[in-house]
C-alpha cells in the first residue's frame, strides 16, 4: 500500500483537477528505500502529514476552475444532479476507478450540508477537499472488485488497477477518462489491451513526465533542489538556470525515446541537446530552430553524459568531482555498487589552489601502495573523462591555463580499455552490457514502485535480455507493462 | 531584525495580555480563581548533525568551577542554567551505517530494525536496514500524558532530508516516523491561525473541516476490511492519526496574543542560504507555542545526520559540513569549529528566549528542560562512546545547572534519558530503550 510520492501528487493534482505549480511543496519528503527512487511504501503516515494534506487540500480547491471542471447544466439539472454529476465524473478520475454508492452517497451528504450554508460552488469545493485527503486518492490501494472472486494467488490485478500502474508508470500521473474506460470495459483483461494501452500512453505529451521523473532520480538530479554553487566563481548559478537545465535534460530524454526510435547509444551519446533560456548561453548555443533541437560539436554534447544537470549535480560548490561523477557512473550507469571511504579519510575535495588543475590535486589517489588506489582506480578515471565540463556543466578547452587532460582507464567492466574523453567514454558505455542491463533494471523498479524481489527474477532477467540485444527503449518500456511482475501480483481472499 | 520577525518581547507580551493578566503571563495557567497555577514543566531535545570539535567544546575546569571554550562562549549568560556533559557514550548496536542510525539512536535508545525496507545497492547508510525499532522517550511521554495542551508534542526542522533513518530522529513507535515541521509558515498557521482570524471564521472553517473529516472517517472504516491483511495496520495508524487530526482541530480556541506570521518572501532562495532564517523562526515559534500553552513537549531538528552536504556561507564556510567533518586536519577543524559555534548560537538564543520570559517564581527556562544532542561525537571516527550532550534549564524542579560534568567512563545516555523522563512525571521510568543495560537517573544532575 504506497502512498503517492510528491510528484505523483503533483500531476495528479495538474491532471485531475486542473491546478498546477508546487501545490505538493508542504508535504513530508519521500522516502527513497533504495536510495534512488522515491517510493512512499514502508512508513505509516503520522498526523503531522495529515495536517499537510489538509492545507494542501484546502490551497488547491481555492485554486479550483471550477467553469472548466464542472461544464454540467445546472439551470437544465438542478444543483442536486450537477453535484451528483460533479461527484462521478471527478471523482472516478481521482479515485482512478467508479465511487461505489455508499462513497458517492457521503459525497453527496458533504455537498448538501456545505451547499446549504455557502451554496453550490462552495460546495463543490469542499467535496475536492475532501477527495484530495482520501485514502483512495492518496494511496495506491490496487483493490479488487468487490463483485468479482478473486482467485486466491498470483492473479492477474483488477483492470482498474493495471490501468493505475499503466498510467503512473508512463505518466507518473492517474489515468485519462479513455484508460479508465477502457478498465471499465474489459480492455485492460487481455495482454493485448494493456499493450495498446501502454502505446497509446508513450505516444501521449504526457509521456514527457514519466521519463523525466525517472531520469532525474536515476540520474541523481533532485540534488540540485539543494546544490550550491560560489556566487564569485559561478555568478551564472540561479534558480532559473537549474530549472533551465533540468527542463534540457527531459526535453532530451524524451525526444531519444519517443520521437526517435530511440536507444541506448543515441541516449548516451547524442550531439544534440534541447537547451533553453539562460541554459543556451551555458551551451555557447547563438540560436535555436523550431523545435528546440540544437546540434552541437560532437565533444560539446555527448549524451546524457554532458548533460549539465547531470555534471552540476555530481560537483562541489567550488570544483568538479571527477570523485562524485565517477561514482555516480560507476553506480547509477554500470549498476555497481562503490563501498563508502572509512570514516577517517578526508573526503574532502582538495582546496583550490592557483596553477593546479583538478587532476593534480587529487594526485594522492593514484599514489601507488596507498589504499586509496583500490577504490579509486574504479572512480576517479570515470569522472575524470567528464573534466572538459566544469562544476555547473560548462565546455572548457583549459583549467588554470593548462589544457584539459580527460584521459583514463576504464577498468572492472565488459567495456575496459583506454579512453579520452567524453566521447570516448559514451562509445565504450554504449558497447556494455553492464549498461544496458542497469539501464533496464532501473526501469523495473521505477515502474514496480520497489526493488525487485526473488520473484521478479525472471521478469527482470526478460526485460534485460531483450534490451541487451540492442533493442529500443520503448519496446523495452513495453517490455516491463507485459510482464508478470507488472500485470500480476499475489492477491488474498 | 528585519520587518515580519516574530516579535515577542516580554514588555509586549504583557501589555498585550492586559493587567489582569500581568501578575502571571499564561493565561492557561490561571486557575479558575485567578490564583496561579502550577507552573507546566516542559521539555525540549535539540538537535545539531556530526558531534563536535572536542578541543573547541570541552569546558576547562570542572564541577561548578569551570571556563566555556570557544564553540560555546555564546551560552555564558545562562552558563549558570546548564549542564555541559563530557564522557556520555550512545549504545550503537544494529544495522545502519553511523551518520544513517546516529539520529535514531539518539532519542530513542533503540536499534535500527533489520528488516530489509531499505535496500541500498550503493550501500550508502547500510546496505540493507529498516526504520527505528522503538519509539522516542519525547512520545513515550507526549502518548503518557496526551490531552494536556492541544499538540502533545510538536516536532520542528530544517532542510532534515529525506525519508529515511538518517533524516529521522523522532519516531511515534516501531517503524513509525514522525517527520518534522520544515515551514514555519504553515507551522504558525496550525499553531496561531484559529487566534488570530475572527471568531466565526473560525466557526466557518471548523465546521467545513469536521464534514471532511466525518467522510474521511467513513471511508477508512470501511477500507479497513477491504484491504489486504498486511495492509490493515497502515489503515489503523492512518485512523488513528486522523483521529488525532479531529482532536486537534476541534481543540479549544486558545486565548492568547499570537505571534506575527513569518513571511515567507524574505527566506533567502538557496536552501542552504535559508538555514539561519528558519532556524530563527522555528525557535520562535517554539518559544510562542510554550507561551500560549499549545505543546509542553518539543523538538528542533537542524539537518539530517546523514550527509549534511549544504555549505554555511553565512558564516564564510563553503565547504559542506559532513565531507568537512572526516578531515582531521588544522583547516578543517578550523571551518567545523566555525559551524558548531553557529549552532550553539543557535541552543543559546533558545536558551536565552525562554529565560527571558518570567514564569512561575523564574522563568519559563527554570520550568523547561532543553537537551542538546547529535548522532554521533565526532565525524572523523564515527565515535559513539563520547557524544557531546549539554542539559539547559529545569532548575525549578531540581536541575543543577552550572556545572561542567565528566562522568565516569561507561556512562551511557540511557540515564540522561530517563532523568528526563522522571523530570517530566514519568517517575516510575528506570530504564529506556532496548539497547540500554543498566538502570537510574544520571548521577549529579539532580532529577
Amino acid at each position: 500500500m504506497r502512498r503517492l510520492t510528491k510528484t505523483e501528487y503533483e500531476r495528479v493534482v495538474a491532471d485531475v483537477f486542473g491546478v498546477t505549480g508546487s501545490v505538493g511543496s508542504g508535504l513530508a519528503p519521500d522516502e527513497r528505500i533504495d536510495g534512488v527512487f522515491a517510493s512512499n511504501i514502508s512508513s505509516p503516515v503520522a498526523v503531522v502529514q495529515l495536517r499537510q494534506f489538509l492545507d494542501a487540500a484546502e490551497s488547491i480547491s481555492s485554486k479550483l476552475k471550477l467553469d472548466t471542471l464542472n461544464t454540467c447544466d445546472r439551470a437544465k439539472l438542478g444543483d442536486d444532479a450537477c453535484a451528483k454529476q460533479f461527484i462521478a465524473t471527478v471523482g472516478r478520475r481521482a479515485y482512478r476507478r467508479p465511487l461505489d454508492k455508499s462513497e458517492s452517497d457521503r459525497y453527496a451528504t458533504l455537498f448538501a450540508a456545505e451547499s446549504k450554508v455557502e451554496g453550490y460552488e462552495p460546495g463543490l469545493r469542499l467535496v475536492v477537499q475532501a477527495m484530495l485527503q482520501s485514502p483512495h486518492l492518496l494511496y495506491h490501494l490496487e483493490l479488487d472488485d468487490p463483485n468479482k472472486t478473486v482467485p486466491n494467488g498470483v492473479a492477474r490485478l483488477p483492470g482498474y488497477a493495471l490501468a493505475s500502474r499503466l498510467s503512473f508508470f508512463i505518466w507518473s500521473s492517474a489515468p485519462d477518462d479513455a484508460l479508465l474506460d477502457a478498465a471499465g470495459s474489459g480492455g485492460l483483461d487481455t495482454d493485448a489491451g494493456v499493450l495498446k494501452e501502454a502505446k497509446r500512453l508513450l505516444a501521449d505529451a504526457r509521456a514527457r513526465n514519466g521519463i523525466q521523473s525517472f531520469h532525474e532520480q536515476w540520474l541523481g538530479l533532485l540534488k540540485l533542489d539543494s546544490a550550491s554553487r560560489e556566487q564569485k566563481l559561478f555568478p551564472e548559478w540561479t534558480p532559473e538556470l537549474v530549472t533551465a537545465i533540468r527542463d534540457e535534460t527531459a526535453s532530451f530524454a524524451d525526444y531519444v525515446i519517443r520521437n526517435q526510435t530511440g536507444d541506448l547509444p543515441t541516449l548516451l551519446g547524442a550531439s544534440y541537446s534541447f537547451p533553453t533560456g539562460p541554459g543556451l548561453k551555458l551551451r555557447g548555443v547563438m540560436s535555436v530552430p523550431a523545435d528546440g533541437k540544437v546540434d552541437m560539436a560532437a565533444d560539446h554534447a555527448v549524451g546524457l553524459l554532458t548533460q549539465p544537470a547531470f555534471l552540476a549535480a555530481h560537483a562541489h560548490s567550488n570544483q568538479t568531482s571527477p570523485i562524485l561523477r565517477g561514482r555516480a557512473l560507476r553506480e547509477r550507469l554500470f549498476c555497481q555498487p562503490l563501498p563508502d571511504p572509512p570514516p577517517d579519510v578526508a573526503a574532502v575535495p582538495p582546496p583550490l589552489e592557483p596553477g593546479l588543475t583538478t587532476r593534480e590535486r587529487y594526485a594522492a589517489h593514484r599514489t601507488a601502495g596507498t589504499s586509496c588506489v583500490s577504490c579509486h582506480s574504479l572512480i576517479d578515471d570515470l569522472g575524470f573523462a567528464l573534466e572538459h565540463f566544469d562544476p555547473i556543466g560548462r565546455f572548457r578547452e583549459t583549467e588554470e591555463g593548462k589544457p584539459i587532460d580527460a584521459t583514463g582507464m576504464l577498468r572492472q567492466t565488459d567495456v575496459d580499455g583506454d579512453m579520452d574523453g567524453a566521447r570516448a567514454l559514451a562509445d565504450r558505455m554504449s558497447e556494455s552490457e553492464q549498461v544496458s542491463r542497469c539501464y533496464a533494471k532501473q526501469w523495473f523498479r521505477f515502474a514496480i514502485g520497489r526493488g525487485e524481489s526473488e520473484a521478479d527474477k525472471c521478469a527482470v532477467q526478460r526485460v534485460e535480455e531483450a534490451f541487451a540485444k540492442g533493442g529500443s527503449i520503448r519496446d523495452m518500456l513495453i517490455a516491463i507493462t507485459s510482464s508478470d511482475s507488472f500485470v500480476r501480483e499475489r492477491r488474498e481472499n | 531584525m528585519g520587518a515580519g520577525r516574530i516579535l515577542w518581547s516580554r514588555r509586549e507580551l504583557l501589555a498585550s495580555l492586559g493587567a489582569s493578566a500581568a501578575l502571571a503571563p499564561f493565561v492557561p495557567l490561571l486557575n479558575a480563581s485567578g490564583q496561579e497555577a502550577t507552573t507546566p514543566k516542559r521539555l525540549v531535545l535539540f538537535f545539531t548533525p556530526h558531534g563536535t570539535v572536542w578541543n573547541n567544546w570541552r569546558p576547562t575546569g570542572s564541577g561548578t568551577d569551570f571556563q566555556l571554550s570557544r564553540i560555546l562562549t555564546s551560552l555564558a549568560p545562562v552558563q549558570k542554567k546548564i549542564v555541559v556533559i563530557d564522557g556520555m557514550g550512545v549504545h550503537d548496536d544494529g544495522v545502519g551505517a553511523p551518520h544513517t542510525k546516529g539520529p535514531a539512536l539518539l532519542w530513542t535508545a533503540s536499534s535500527l530494525r533489520d528488516d530489509g525496507k531499505f535496500q541500498r545497492e550503493d550501500c550508502s547508510g547500510g546496505c540493507s536496514f529498516g526504520w527505528n525499532s522503538g519509539p522516542s522517550f519525547d512520545q513515550v511521554l507526549a502518548t503518557r500524558f496526551a490531552g494536556t495542551t492541544k499538540f502533545n508534542s510538536y516536532e520542528f526542522g530544517v532542510s532534515t532530508g529525506g525519508g529515511q533513518p538518517g533524516s529521522h530522529m523522532i519516531y511515534s513507535g516501531d517503524s513509525k516516523p514522525v517527520p518534522p515541521r520544515q515551514d514555519p509558515v504553515a507551522a504558525w498557521d496550525e499553531l496561531f491561525a484559529d487566534a488570530a482570524r475572527p471568531a466565526t471564521e473560525t466557526d466557518r472553517l471548523r465546521t467545513k473541516r469536521q464534514l471532511t473529516i466525518d467522510l474521511l472517517n467513513g471511508e477508512l472504516a470501511s477500507l479497513e476490511t477491504r484491504v489486504a491483511s498486511a495492509d490493515r495496520p497502515k489503515v489503523q495508524a492512518h485512523r488513528e492519526a486522523l483521529h488525532q487530526l479531529e482532536t486537534q482541530l476541534a481543540g479549544s480556541v486558545v486565548q492568547c496574543t499570537t505571534p506575527g506570521k513569518p513571511v515567507a518572501s524574505e527566506k533567502p532562495k538557496d536552501q542552504a542560504d535559508a538555514m539561519p532564517w528558519t532556524t530563527d523562526r522555528q525557535l520562535d515559534l517554539m518559544v510562542a507555542a510554550f507561551t500560549c500553552d499549545l505543546t509542553r513537549i518539543a523538538s528542533f531538528q537542524l539537518r539530517p545526520g546523514e550527509n549534511d552536504g549544504y555549505p554555511y556561507r553565512f558564516i564564510g564556510v563553503n565547504d559542506e559540513h559532513h565531507l568537512t567533518s572526516h578531515d582531521t586536519g588544522a583547516a578543517a577543524q578550523e571551518t567545523l569549529t566555525k559551524i558548531y559555534t553557529w549552532y550553539a548560537e543557535r541552543f543559546a538564543s533558545l536558551v536565552m528566549k525562554l529565560d527571558a520570559i518570567p514564569e512561575g517564581a523564574g522563568t519559563m527556562l527554570d520550568n523547561t528542560l532543553v537537551i542538546w544532542g547529535s548522532e554521533i561525537g565526532t565525524g572523523s571516527s564515527h565515535d559513539f562512546k563520547n557524544v557531546p550532550f549539554i542539559v539547559a534549564g529545569g532548575g525549578a524542579h531540581g536541575v543543577m545547572g552550572g556545572q561542567f560534568m565528566k562522568v565516569a567512563n561507561g556512562t551511557m545516555h540511557n540515564r540522561l534519558i530517563v532523568s528526563a523522563m522522571r523530570y517530566m512525571g514519568a517517575s516510575d521510568v528506570d530504564k529506556f530503550g532496548s539497547l540500554d543495560k543498566e538502570t537510574g537517573t544520571l548521577v549529579g544532575l539532580g532529577i
